[in-house]
């Protein structure tokens, strides 16, 4: 689905206006006025009332204060006595994603159509084609019967006036990996098992009803209590503020990070540690050798590719190697890793070093709150250990191939195969890739599609955050 | 000659995170045939997010404020301004 729209609109402007009740203090007493705010009662609904609209605004709260919709016992309770309970909690513990299933609208399972374009003709293909003899006509037009169709497609093809239409179920078809699917009654639910975190779901329901159980308050709670906390970085930052990166820096450091830190650092160690890893892979015989920085991807091969899952690095990512030096000079910190991405979160859950994973678009609605304008912020001093170019680069698909090739010497024979993006098309790759091997001996794999500048977490629309990123990293 | 149009679009934090980042793109969208018409710049912040009911992101255009905008929407005004400035 295209970038901007109004279900990710309405997903940070929940988010927003929570922080600006923590940020004045009103967060226990007045987050029950939200839904009503949002949607007074003379808005012009979205769904069939401004009571459906305000129920599942609800389920946005709570999701925004990180809590599981799923989990839901006690229908009754107010959003005020949710905030009370998220505030005593240290971070939201299980799956990432929730489904609100309120506002789930139970789309009909992935079906072919026929609409009022077909005439009904005399030839009849799609009739001819169907396997299963599903197409009949009535009243000079075709008709599918439902029971019968195996989905196969064929009719939509032979079709000379194009009159049959496949109609999806979005988050589905959005989902690489078939973790999505109805429950009996019709509304999706996410197998955590399978689930890769890769949020394509929660870009692509046109009704927003899949959200990422927000950590913003956490971070915002050790913030005010004046802990330790540890802004870490991840190199697509660069592409994503308005202002400069060094610029960034301040926002965080007045927002009341006690530190910053720059993941392209631990990108370059990454660079280091997969490089030798390649070398020895490949002296060993091994076939090749993938990349494991993106946790989508690294989950995919372990879950559902393991012929390829074989050949996996097992490399830390820059985010676990960041967190490991933070903690070791600091290990009353709290760490705060901030990106673009919500499968971080997956994988933070089974890193003891990092503590939070917070979007840029929560990020963004942190600084919001405390009225904090990147543009307006004078430019942080320079890091004492700046990352290296190729570190900054690991933001983009493409980047990790490049910085293992840039350490390599030229009789090394690099032969780089680079996934950019879980589309259809790739994911089917990556099955051929599974039976048939790969025509390379490395594979960079990025679950989103220009890599983590263009994750589900960012703020800046892909063309202009790779614009960005070259300019910021030149 | 100055442009017909002059539009501010507003890189403050709070547009750009609701969706300011989009309208950034305007000058590559821009049809070339406007392009000597409309003159697009990015701004500070405008400071409308504290003064007025409107929504952000926010766009000015010859003086006038426009809240919770989009790319499409801001298109088409344009494409009415300019043709209501051709009619006349």
């Amino acid at each position: 689905m295209q970038f901007e729209n109004h279900a990710r609109r309405l997903r940070i402007e929940v988010v927003t206006r929570l922080a600006r009740l923590y940020a004045g203090n009103r967060l226990t007493s007045d987050i029950h006025k939200t839904p009503f705010e949002m949607i007074p009662r003379t808005a012009t609904p979205n769904r069939c009332c401004v009571h459906k609209d305000r129920a599942v605004v609800r389920y946005r709260v709570l999701a925004a204060l990180g809590f599981r919709v799923e989990d839901e016992t006690e229908e009754w309770k107010s959003l005020n006595d949710y905030a009370s309970e998220a505030l005593a909690l240290e971070k939201p513990e299980g799956p990432v994603l929730t489904v609100l299933d309120t506002a789930c609208e139970s789309c009909i399972r992935t079906h072919f159509f026929v609409s009022n374009a077909c005439r009904g003709c005399v030839a009849r293909p799609c009739t001819t084609v169907c396997p299963k003899k599903a197409i009949k006509i009535a009243d000079h037009k075709a008709r599918i019967d439902e029971d019968t169709c195996i989905n196969c497609g064929l009719c939509q093809k032979a079709c000379p006036y194009h009159s049959i239409i496949r109609i999806p179920v979005p988050c589905e078809e959005s989902c690489p990996v078939g973790a999505i699917k109805k429950n009996e009654s019709g509304k999706e639910r996410i197998d955590p098992e399978l689930c890769i975190g890769c949020g394509n779901c929660v870009r692509n329901c046109p009704f927003g009803a899949v959200m990422e159980r927000s950590q913003w308050l956490f971070a915002g709670k050790a913030i005010r209590e004046k802990r330790h906390t540890t802004a870490l970085v991840a190199p697509a930052a660069a592409a994503q503020f308005p202002g400069t990166f060094a610029q960034f820096k301040t926002a965080l450091l007045r927002l009341g990070f006690t530190e910053i830190r720059e993941v392209a650092q631990g990108a370059d160690e990454t660079a280091k540690l997969e490089t030798a890893e390649w070398r020895e892979a490949i002296q060993e015989g091994k076939p090749y050798l993938t990349s494991s920085c993106c946790p989508a991807f690294a989950k995919t091969l372990d879950v559902h590719l393991p012929a390829i899952g074989k050949n996996r690095s097992r490399t830390p990512s820059p985010m676990a190697l960041t967190a490991r030096r933070v903690k070791s000079e600091h290990p009353e910190t709290l760490t705060v890793f901030i990106g673009p991405c919500i499968a971080k979160r997956m994988e933070a859950q089974n890193l003891p070093d990092v503590d939070l994973v917070l979007t840029f678009e929560e990020i963004g609605a942190l600084l919001i709150a405390s009225d904090i304008d990147v543009l307006n912020q004078p430019e942080a001093p320079a890091f004492t250990t700046e990352a290296s170019r190729e570190g900054r680069g690991f933001a983009a698909s493409g980047g990790v191939a490049h910085a293992i090739h840039a350490s390599l010497k030229p009789e090394d024979l690099f032969r780089p195969v680079c996934i950019d993006g879980f589309s259809k098309e790739n994911y089917l790759r990556l099955k051929e890739i599974s039976k048939n091997g790969l025509d390379g001996n490395y594979l960079e794999g990025m679950a989103c599609e220009g890599g983590c500048i263009g994750g589900p977490g960012s703020i800046n629309p892909l063309r202009a955050a790779k614009k960005k990123l070259t300019e910021q990293i030149k | 000659m100055p442009a017909e149009i002059d539009i501010e679009i507003c890189a403050g934090t709070t547009c750009f995170v609701w969706g300011g980042s989009e309208l950034l793109l305007l000058p590559e969208q821009l049809p070339g045939r406007w392009k000597n018409r409309v003159n697009v710049r990015g701004t500070t912040c405008l400071h409308e997010c504290k003064n007025t009911t409107l929504k952000p992101p926010f766009v000015r255009i010859n003086g006038k404020l426009h809240g919770d905008m989009d790319l499409t929407g801001l298109m088409t005004l344009i494409e009415t301004m300019l043709e209501d400035a051709h009619a006349v």
